[in-house]
């Protein structure tokens, strides 16, 4: 009988494969949900350009031209407009994740779901990862439709043979965030109304990135902070990959930085995670708001 | 002898301040609530098992516990002899849960077959085994037709199917019914206990928790029913049985017009006991009464003479009855109000 059946699944159920289709479900759910109003495609499609046109025209008005000497004194790189237009990229695929992703237990506490996730098998992380997976989809596919744009529009030339250079130190980065999103998480799980914090550390992350201007412009302070951020590495390495190619000096540091990165957000992240999910179940506080 | 699916044992769950707001005046933090004050009960497998409580009495924190989303201060709980608190996700397998009176469990964007797929595959699911297992609860609670439908298109009574069937889409071997059939129609709400009572406990033999403030519902599905009060079991025992807790005697529905504060008195003073009086909101000078006497004939009498010994009072009407579960729930839980507030 079906039933039986049934139940066999769920007994076996277990394990990083289990966790990962369950991730992929919750993934395709927040896909199906968000594409259910067509008004959210539509700002998904024209976000990017909301936040690259205005510092495209402010970098016209103090520049000469397509060419900066100072820039490429102080990063290699002389063409402003495709500096600013990877590294804002990468901004707008930063944001999908943090908020998208530490916003996701108060959102599901919103639509009135998540004590029912919570009486599932599910690990409580997975919940994390699976809006990580849409938000990483969301956010790479606004990476893709503004770099394409902004070869046909604003002339960015992109180097071919650094793409998958670049999208590997994408992947590390992305790694390492998510450390910093189960904190996040952890943080909208204990406060509730939490956003102001997710805003204020991604806004943080997002000054300590070189996304549109090099660090060298930042205080002494700001730049040695800016050491411990995976985003700063990331958007330095993922640009260069796609300017100077796959020879750029900065790709293998960035790598090596990443791996100590992911090694240290990620259990930190996590264990903070379940820490705080278990403070939470023993106050009785999962579904306050 | 026949396995007990669920124990509880002396579950103790209290609510405290944090240090810190202790510092804040009294007015700005919660005092010290024993939302389970030793809790315990066992249901056998198999077994519909009523749990009946007021307000604040610890049902849904009950519920909670069982359910692996609380962690109770002490006392352990087991299902299906595993203990939700330190082996939640074995646990969770074999439980499913469903909160009645909440509609927004689901997704209202996706239709109810993608809602049962997707919950379907958070259990591990998946493949043809999922399809046909959608199709079957598809079918067996009449939404076949609607399958294909977005959940926001639905009543509230089509809903509550599907959230049920969502319960069940891992065929648990309990479930824990969190007052489901609150916000339902009369209609609604009869189709749903049948389908309780006829197919998830007449065929497929689950064992149920449920939880109601709904007399009729807990005495129509429960074999066993357990009134808690501030946390702890109060009486446990077959509807049939609790009924006859209500102290015995009879009960006697009055209606009076005219009645005021004296004749009330002169009742009371006649050795009935008042449990409950309210005026007619239509019509503000007629008074219902509840009373309970040890005596059918001699409460008809005292009634009688009561009213007319005050002038302008009127005897209307008067029905009576055996105690039901009602009155037992209303009495057992004075009783246990009043011990409550000689302890405190």
């Amino acid at each position: 009988m079906a039933s039986s059946k049934v139940f066999t699944r769920v007994i076996e159920r277990r394990g990083l494969r289990s966790e990962i289709s369950a991730a992929w479900a919750i993934s395709v759910r927040i896909w199906k949900v968000e594409l259910s109003y067509p008004l959210s495609l539509l700002w998904f499609i024209l976000m990017p350009f909301l936040w690259l046109i205005p510092m495209v025209l402010a970098g016209s008005s103090v520049s000469t031209g397509p060419d900066s000497a100072e820039l490429a004194r102080l990063t290699g790189i002389d063409d402003w407009v495709s500096y600013i237009a990877i590294g804002t990229g990468l901004m707008g695929l930063t944001l999908s994740i943090i908020w998208g992703t530490g916003m996701s237990l108060r959102r599901e506490q919103n639509v009135g779901t998540l004590e029912t996730l919570m009486t599932t098998p599910i690990e409580r992380s997975t919940l994390v990862l699976g809006s990580a997976l849409h938000n990483l989809q969301h956010g790479g596919l606004g990476v893709i439709l503004q770099l394409a744009a902004s070869t046909i529009l604003f002339g960015v030339t992109l180097n071919a043979w650094g793409v998958f250079p670049a999208l590997a130190v994408l992947a590390l980065g992305v790694i390492a965030l998510q450390g910093v999103v189960y904190a996040i998480a952890c943080v909208v799980m204990v406060a509730k109304q939490g956003w102001m914090i997710v805003e204020f550390i991604g806004d943080f992350l997002i000054l300590l990135a070189p996304t549109a201007y090099p660090l060298a412009v930042l205080p002494w302070f700001l730049q040695a902070a800016s050491l411990a951020s995976p985003l700063t590495w990331t958007v330095e390495a993922f640009r260069d990959a796609l300017i100077l190619g796959p020879g750029a000096p900065s790709l293998l540091t960035a790598a090596l930085v990443l791996l100590i990165l992911d090694a240290i957000y990620v259990p930190l992240g996590l264990l903070l995670y379940k820490r705080t999910e278990t403070w939470v179940r023993k106050r009785g506080a999962l579904s306050q708001f | 002898m026949t396995n007990s699916a669920i124990v509880c044992d002396k579950l103790i769950k209290v609510y405290r301040n944090r240090r810190w707001e202790k510092i804040l005046p009294p007015r700005y933090y919660l005092k010290e609530i024993r939302a389970l004050d030793g809790l315990s009960f066992e249901i056998a497998e198999g077994e519909v098992f009523g749990l009946l409580g007021p307000n604040g009495a610890g049902k849904t924190t009950t519920i909670q516990v069982l359910a692996g989303l609380l962690i109770p201060d002490s006392g352990t709980a087991r299902v299906c002899g595993i203990d939700p608190v330190t082996h939640p996700d074995e646990a969770k397998r074999r439980v499913g849960v469903v909160a009645g009176g909440n509609p927004r469990q689901l997704y209202n964007k996706l239709t109810a077959r993608e809602n049962l797929r997707y919950w379907g595959h958070l259990y591990g699911i998946s493949g043809h085994v999922l399809e046909r297992r959608i199709d079957e609860l598809l079918e067996l609670f009449g939404m076949t037709e609607r399958a294909d439908d977005v959940i926001e298109k639905f009543s509230a009574g089509m809903t509550q199917r599907i959230i049920l069937a969502r319960g069940l889409i891992h065929d648990p071997d309990v479930l824990l019914l969190d007052e489901p059939t609150v916000g339902l129609d009369p209609k609604a709400s009869r189709e749903m206990r049948s389908f309780i009572k006829k197919r998830l406990v007449g065929e497929s033999e689950k064992t149920v928790l449920l939880t109601t403030h709904e007399m009729h519902v807990a005495e129509e599905l429960s074999d066993r029913i357990a009134i808690i009060n501030h946390g702890r079991v109060i009486a446990l025992d077959t509807p049939e049985a609790l009924r006859k807790r209500a102290n015995g005697g009879t009960i006697l529905d009055v209606e009076i017009l005219n009645a005021n504060g004296r004749l009330l008195q002169t009742l009371s003073t006649n050795g009935l006991q008042v449990l409950s009086s309210g005026d007619d909101a239509e019509n503000p000078a007629l008074t219902r009464l509840r009373l309970r006497a040890e005596d059918e004939d001699t409460a008809l009498q005292q009634i009688i003479e009561a009213v007319l010994g005050h002038r302008d009072a009127r005897l209307i009407r008067m029905d009576v009855r055996e105690p039901s579960l009602e009155d037992a729930f209303v009495f057992l839980t004075d009783q246990s109000d009043k011990e409550a507030a000689a302890n405190a």
